[in-house]
């Protein structure tokens, strides 16, 4: 229920990026940086995909199993990359320093006029890369980018830097790689990444790590129909403001033979695959595909086509989905956090102090008749958790008291078999009420959307009073959620009383740092004038 | 077989791009000349296409540029691929 507290704007913005870019370059490097760590903290606890996905990579690189240390390094290497993007896009490299190795592997082709493929992978920061070209004014490059699966990105692009968004060849339509290969013909030095295969592409078995993955043919077959050389290239992170450039050749010409060409792509793809090994073992930390790997790419190659086309769309919406939640949740986040900064901590204090207030201070007891809405708490084992029994238990207690009573229980399917609805609706049939003053609303997956969809099933009658029944760490909340949406509820709350145990007052703070991003959130919304961002959590 | 015939010239493109192609399940003559040839129909992608490109270039004497308004109409189907060949080809 609580995994994203509030859906903020579903999409980027160029308000957002222009907020992002704002912060990074005028709050300067340091505090911005400073700001990764409550961030990346953040999406370490609620980012449970992303999560996985490093564990899964970390346990086979470190060879032992990650701690929560190792996965915090892991996603903060991450975050650190991507607020770099922002210096890296504009030019301002000063603030880093950067080691080259095998530079000349670049210069020499770049020399030569004759293009070639660079090959990189989501292994580091390719904008690290990127802007290495930028400054070497003479080294002519373009780069192979997947604009509409990565819209966001595009307009990052855009926005910070119009000249390097002209050299983006969009990936997309049967004259994608004959642009490439134009291109390599005129001497440019294509850039791609190599380590993700996406729909409907043609694709070899590989090694890495000992298992098995697939990896695209394009950037190797369009090497051997060019007939260029393929440079690999690493941008890797190392902490602090240090970067490593990493260059080599992987082909100096590839030659294929139209019976074995299948089995000489693979050994070519293994290849790239052994030094993607050996520089995943050195850099763990800049391994960016945030998924499991080994599962999902091979398993990708057995399936029937129709079959595997859909799992990876289904995957390209879920990375969508956080690249857009990272993008206007780490901006209004950021912003959260420099105005908590700002006030040295007084803001978080403030709505501490109202929330706590509000689970001290709301009755145990109401008088309202109608509607007894209790919102749901995700399943543990698919078994209702004891937050969750406490606010159904109450609201049984309510139903008895007073038969004018009914009971709408609100949440979706979150990770288990069940909905929480139906799990509450069983829990209450087995406590002996009867189950026609039982309704439920079990399409809803957070705080926000199970407010809206309360809404609906009540309907637009505001005068009629209705009670909300949650616990009493996330009263002040659902409350300002509510009024958010328009709906004034008679708040009652699940326990007799606040205990103070240290789980409780974390959970306090937890829900005063998700209000204060709400309203920072809200107040940013109004004041860029967003209406359509703002509809969602009005 | 499909409904409509091939016309000679688009028999012989059909015969290009099957061996080219290495579309070792299909005919060049069951090729539906109206019908798309990439992503549906003959699901060809992008890889393909700089193989055909490469390929004409070799055959035809003309390069394919990779102008986009132009090649989605080009690489639209057999038909329009073999007219615009037949309108640009050298040899």
């Amino acid at each position: 229920m609580s995994r994203q507290w509030v859906q903020l704007p579903e999409r980027g913005s160029v308000w957002t990026l222009r907020l992002i870019r704002w912060i990074a370059l005028h709050i300067g490097r340091p505090a911005s940086r400073a700001l990764l760590y409550p961030i990346t903290l953040y999406f370490l606890m609620t980012a449970g995909e992303a999560r996985r996905g490093s564990r899964l990579f970390l346990r086979q690189a470190l060879k032992r199993e990650p701690s929560w240390r190792d996965q915090f390094r892991h996603i903060h290497c991450f975050a650190a990359t991507i607020l770099d993007r922002v210096y890296f896009l504009t030019g301002r490299l000063e603030h880093f320093e950067i080691e080259v190795f095998g530079g000349q592997w670049i210069l020499d082709q770049a020399a030569s006029g004759r293009g070639c493929i660079l090959l990189g992978s989501h292994l580091g920061s390719f904008e690290a890369l990127r802007a290495i070209g930028l400054n070497l004014k003479h080294v002519p490059i373009r780069i192979l980018m997947n604009t509409r699966h990565n819209p966001l990105m595009t307009r990052l692009l855009d926005a910070l830097n119009p000249a390097l968004a002209q050299t983006i060849i969009p990936v997309g339509g049967p004259e994608t790689l004959l642009k490439v290969q134009e291109s390599v013909e005129q001497g440019y030095l294509v850039g791609a990444l190599g380590d993700r295969v996406v729909p409907g592409e043609k694709a070899v078995h590989c090694r890495f790590f000992g298992q098995d993955i697939a990896l695209p043919i394009a950037p190797i077959l369009l090497a051997a129909l060019a007939g260029c050389p393929v440079i690999l290239c690493f941008g890797l992170y190392r902490g602090g403001n240090r970067y490593q450039l990493y260059f080599e050749p992987l082909a100096e010409q590839v030659v294929l033979d139209r019976r074995h060409r299948q089995e000489q792509l693979g050994v070519w793809g293994q290849r790239y695959a052994d030094r993607l090994e050996h520089y995943a073992r050195d850099a763990p930390y800049n391994w960016f595909n945030f998924y499991d790997y080994w599962q999902e790419t091979p398993s990708l190659l057995i399936k029937s086509k129709e079959g595997w086309v859909r799992k990876i769309q289904k995957m390209q919406r879920r990375f969508a989905r956080q690249r857009a939640m990272g993008w206007d949740g780490l901006g209004t986040l950021l912003l959260s956090n420099i105005l908590l900064l700002a006030t040295l901590g007084l803001s978080g204090l403030w709505l501490f102090r109202q929330v706590w207030r509000i689970a001290r201070d709301t009755p145990f007891q109401v008088v309202e008749s109608g509607w007894v809405v209790v919102l749901g708490v995700r399943l543990q084992g698919d078994q209702v958790s004891s937050d969750y029994a406490c606010r159904l238990e109450r609201a049984a207690a309510l139903c008895r008291a007073d038969s004018q009573r009914r009971i709408l229980l609100v949440g979706g399917q979150t990770g288990g078999s069940v909905s929480e609805a139906e799990r509450g609706r069983q829990f209450l049939i087995k406590k002996g009420l009867p189950i026609d003053l039982l309704s439920i609303e079990d399409q809803s997956l957070h705080t926000l959307d199970n407010l809206r969809r309360a809404r609906q099933v009540l309907g637009e009658d505001r005068t009629q009073s209705w009670v909300l029944v949650t616990s009493r760490y996330h009263l002040a909340r659902s409350e300002i959620l509510a009024r958010g949406l328009g709906l004034h509820p008679v708040l009652c709350a699940a326990e007799e009383h606040l205990h103070l145990a240290p789980l409780v007052l974390w959970r306090l703070a937890l829900e005063a740092g998700y209000l204060h991003w709400y309203k920072v959130g809200r107040a940013w919304a109004l004041w860029t004038g967003r209406h359509r961002s703002l509809a969602r959590i009005t | 077989m499909s409904l409509e015939a091939l016309s000679p010239f688009e028999l012989e493109v059909a015969r290009l791009l099957v061996e080219t192609l290495h579309l070792e399940d299909i005919k060049p003559e069951d090729i539906a000349p109206e019908e798309p040839l990439f992503n549906e129909g003959l699901g060809l992608d992008s890889i393909d296409a700089l193989e055909l490109a490469l390929a004409i270039s070799k055959n035809y004497g003309f390069q394919m540029r990779s102008d986009e308004q132009q090649n989605q109409r080009v690489f639209a189907s057999l038909r329009a691929l073999s007219a615009h060949i037949a309108e640009h080809r050298v040899h």
